[in-house]
């Protein structure tokens, strides 16, 4: 187990977003504001990282046939667990991100991982795999709030700083509309995409 | 003939397939049951904490009563409660939540409407408006204010009772008066005036 390389892994070179093309729909859709990208961004990360170690440490119990129906009740049961507990008690995230929470159920990086690492290796290494790739969902869902929110409405940070509104950088009304709206965010994503592709390419010729 | 009955190994297996997601199935079911168990009160004292206050807002009063007969559809908004609002023993007005239909999905309302039958208030608890179009009208709680004092019927942008639809985001207002128009239609059918 490698930790450094897992985190490697999850922040560039495997990145679930960038290079997995992983959560696509997740991402386009709740990434015009810095808070709800935060509050996407660590459920997902909570909720990968449980649903990795139940599945690593049920991998030798869980028949080959039945593991991807294993897995979605596993993961429908942390989304639904951690939706009941944003409702409970960080009402205005759970209200920002709506359908999205329970959507996490067919978010296809929680399937993919546990089909492809957490099924194959240890408990430890599984839960460290889960907080690696989340991080790095993370990171890119906070890059992409980031840049459609200031572009869009022209402020940084809404919903978390300067008492919920954010901080205002130029008047809302000079904002690229374009870019709060999910065309915005295929363009910001397509951008970001890029953008790795071109700094993995260049890292390879370098060698 | 005197073998035991033995299951055949497919059977064995089919069997430890079934019995393996059922165990899965009923721990997650027991855990999930715990777990709505613990969050079940918090989320309904917090639902209702939030429609009173959105009543609040719209028509102050010390007490809402349920009303059980009105309207319910009008021009494509459904009122799904009324309660009236009581202050002191009297009646000083009635508070409908309404569904309207806005661009983006329901917008989901509260509107106050006093015993005169005109708008005291206008709420929006929840919509999912296109940020900085349809939100200019949900959002901005000097544009709803607009609606108070306005009779039956309200319309848009002209008229005795006018509602100024934002530019650009008709769809939305319209949505809006309609959701007004439903909460009088309801009060009226509700309790007759006279």
């Amino acid at each position: 187990m490698n930790f450094k390389r897992q985190l490697k892994e999850g922040l560039l070179t495997q990145n679930p977003v960038l290079v997995q093309l992983l959560g696509m729909c997740s991402t386009m859709a709740i990434t015009t504001s810095l808070s709800n990208g935060l509050g996407m961004g660590v459920s997902v990360l909570i909720i990968l990282t449980l649903s990795n170690i139940i599945i690593s440490a049920l991998r030798r119990i869980i028949p080959d046939k039945v593991r991807i129906a294993a897995y979605v009740v596993v993961i429908a049961g942390f989304v639904t667990m951690v939706d009941l507990l944003l409702q409970a008690y960080l009402e205005d995230i759970a209200e920002s991100l709506g359908v999205f929470i329970p959507l996490i159920v067919v978010n296809c990086i929680i399937l993919a991982r546990a089909e492809s690492f957490a099924s194959k290796n240890g408990v430890l290494a599984s839960a460290v795999d889960g907080i690696c790739q989340g991080i790095g969902y993370t990171l890119v869902l906070l890059v992409m709030s980031v840049i459609r929110e200031f572009l869009g409405s022209g402020t940084f940070g809404a919903g978390v700083l300067g008492g919920g509104a954010g901080i205002r950088i130029f008047p809302a009304e000079y904002g690229a509309l374009m870019l709060v709206l999910p065309v915005g965010g295929f363009l910001t994503l397509g951008c970001l995409i890029a953008l790795m592709q071109w700094a993995q390419s260049r890292k390879k010729e370098g060698k | 003939m005197s073998e035991t009955k033995k299951l055949s190994p497919s059977t064995t297996y089919i069997l430890r397939l079934a019995g393996t997601l059922l165990a899965i199935t009923a721990v997650t079911a027991l855990l999930l049951g715990l777990v709505n168990f613990i969050t079940a009160p918090t989320i309904a004292r917090s639902t209702e904490e939030k429609r009173v206050e959105a009543m609040q807002q719209v028509l102050p009063a010390e007490e809402y009563r349920a009303v059980e007969a009105f309207a319910q559809e009008h021009d494509g908004a459904t009122v799904t409660a009324l309660s009236e609002a009581v202050s002191g023993g009297e009646t000083i007005g009635y508070v409908a939540e309404v569904t309207a239909n806005g661009f983006g999905g329901a917008i989901s309302m509260v509107v106050g409407v006093s015993p005169e039958r005109m708008v005291t208030g206008v709420s929006v608890i929840d919509h999912s408006e296109t940020p900085n179009v349809g939100s200019k009208v949900v959002d901005d709680q000097a544009v709803l204010n607009q609606s108070v004092g306005l009779g039956y019927p309200v319309t848009v942008n002209s008229g005795d009772n006018a509602f100024d639809a934002v530019s650009g985001a008709t769809v939305s207002s319209r949505a809006v008066v309609a959701g007004i128009n439903a909460a009088h239609e309801a009060v009226a059918t509700a309790i007759p005036l006279g």
